[in-house]
């Protein structure tokens, strides 16, 4: 798996969020996402979303995936 | 999950008020995930009980299923599940931890 299959992935679930994943070894990995849809939840549940997305990936294809999230405002 | 796996998971959450589930143990922690939570846990002078889940195939899916949550560590606090890595990191550091964990530090007689 590579950052572009992970971040086309996140961008099926969530349309309109910007998303950058980023890994230097397709092992580790590290994705940004800044959506609207995170407004209103805790990063708790904004994780949530983002682990309801990829759940099958990170079953098998996914070892080692840090998430950041933020809001449209938090990202000002 | 077996529904005895899910008793123990319960069982555990419900003995310990701090308890995380990661990979390997607070001394040979063999994850840089779980390593980050023992690392800040231990700056918090926390007292707090390990469940190596790699001793134990099905608390190590159990957990996933149990929590919803796909990935390891998993820290819970008085039987609340607070999160994993990236979201310990994010209350270390914006001081939410250190209240969470101000009734569980280690006491210095």
């Amino acid at each position: 798996m590579n950052p572009n299959d992970i971040q086309r992935q996140i961008e099926n679930g969530l349309p309109n969020a910007s998303v950058r994943v980023d890994s230097n070894d397709n092992i580790h990995f590290v994705a940004t996402i800044i959506s609207d849809e995170f407004t209103g939840l805790s990063r708790l549940a904004q994780h949530r979303l983002i682990y309801s997305i990829l759940a099958e990936d990170l079953k098998e294809n996914i070892h080692a995936l840090q998430l950041i999230t933020k809001t449209p405002e938090e990202n000002k | 999950m077996s529904t005895d796996t899910q008793t123990q998971i319960q069982t555990l959450i419900n003995t310990h008020p701090v308890i995380l589930f990661m990979k390997g143990t607070e001394d040979f922690p063999q994850c840089g995930f779980s390593y980050q939570v023992v690392d800040i846990l231990q700056r918090n002078r926390a007292e707090f009980h390990c469940v190596n889940v790699l001793e134990d195939e099905d608390i190590r899916q159990g957990i996933k299923t149990f929590t919803n949550w796909p990935t390891i560590p998993q820290l819970y606090i008085q039987g609340e599940f607070v999160g994993g890595c990236d979201i310990i990191n994010e209350l270390h550091e914006n001081g939410e931890l250190a209240q969470l964990l101000a009734k569980f530090t280690i006491t210095t007689a």
